[in-house]
């Protein structure tokens, strides 16, 4: 871990202003763009051992910024969309009814891949993939206070959304 | 695992401010899949039962996230080490075995006791004991003592010795001929 985060501190981290400019440049809002490049680092983080595979992994990283930056502008729902329209697009299957088969599990999944993608992003490094803050933010080249304030509004945001459905 | 209920509120607490660590949440995963979930916080069993899930996904090897991920990464390396030098442990003592069917020693040096005399191997214990007694005699008795000046022999001595001063002398006058 301390081998290879090295290794991405020299090659992937100094990439960020540009990166950071780059995406500001298509969605037109700072604070959206720092969080599309840190979303890009945690991405390049978790292949950082398939890196080497692209010729320029400044090339590949600006592309993922790109696509990136486009989807975003595509679904401009900051704050995902509104509980009552999940079921139009989570395969078929809404939460609610999840939970009605009791697959409560899935429901949550649901739940999370509504999240916006930083915060998925990031629940997915501290829950899943057990990093610790100051890990995530070393990566994703933040301070330590805005990664945790990140985490904190995504796990309130399941939980506030999985409550409301239980109580329906 | 048995946990107080007021630890697992601080921890849920902190859990949603984003403060807890890695462990404190491995923690919270195992609570909160065992029997022991009050039924109050039983709303909570999907989410964390969710990440259970995934780790598996992630991890198939890990079992229940039992384990922090550090260590098992540096288990892994020292078992592939463990692995290597057995391997090459069980491949030397295969070689020995062979060399040891195909070309077996003299079976003298198999033995507990032998000795050496003109190149030849005795396992005989008679014979070694023997030998083995006189070689310590010498050592023990001092050199006067096993030379002594008054020899019982002290005329087979004396001849032994004219007949080197002659043998000596020969050569000499062989060397002055020339």
């Amino acid at each position: 871990m301390k081998m290879e985060f090295e290794t991405f501190k020299i090659t992937v981290l100094p990439l960020r202003e540009k990166l950071v400019s780059i995406s500001r440049r298509i969605v037109e809002d700072g604070v959206d763009a720092e969080d599309i490049v840190q979303e890009s680092l945690l991405k390049l983080w978790l292949m950082r051992g398939e890196l080497d595979r692209y010729s320029s992994v400044e090339a590949f990283a600006t592309q993922m910024v790109k696509n990136l930056s486009i989807d975003h502008l595509r679904a401009r729902h900051p704050e995902g969309p509104p509980l009552e329209s999940l079921s139009l697009d989570s395969g078929g299957r809404s939460p609610d009814e999840l939970l009605e088969e009791k697959d409560a599990v899935a429901c949550v999944r649901v739940l999370i891949s509504q999240l916006p993608s930083l915060q998925q992003a990031i629940i997915r490094m501290k829950d899943i993939e057990g990093y610790e803050l100051q890990e995530i933010a070393d990566i994703t080249g933040t301070q330590i206070e805005a990664v945790r304030v990140n985490l904190s509004r995504a796990r309130k945001k399941i939980r506030e959304q999985f409550l409301q459905l239980n109580r329906q | 695992m048995k946990m107080k209920t007021d630890d697992i509120d601080k921890l849920i607490e902190r859990y949603f401010e984003g403060e807890t660590t890695a462990d404190e949440e491995r923690q919270l995963r195992v609570f909160f899949a065992s029997e022991s979930v009050p039924d109050r916080l039983s709303s909570y069993k999907p989410l964390f039962a969710y990440f259970d899930e995934e780790i598996q996904k992630v991890h198939p090897q890990r079992l229940q996230a039992n384990e922090v991920k550090h260590t098992t990464k540096l288990w892994q390396t020292k078992k592939r080490w463990l692995y290597i030098v057995s391997g090459a442990a069980a491949a030397v003592l295969l070689l020995l075995a062979v060399n040891r069917v195909w070309f077996p020693t003299d079976p003298c040096y198999c033995s507990d006791n032998y000795v050496v005399i003109n190149g030849r191997c005795y396992t005989d214990i008679h014979t070694v004991r023997a030998m083995a007694a006189e070689a310590l005699h010498e050592v023990a008795t001092p050199v006067d003592e096993y030379f002594p000046k008054a020899d019982v022999n002290d005329r087979e001595r004396h001849v032994v010795d004219d007949q080197l001063k002659d043998l000596g002398s020969m050569f000499n006058d062989n060397e002055t001929n020339e």
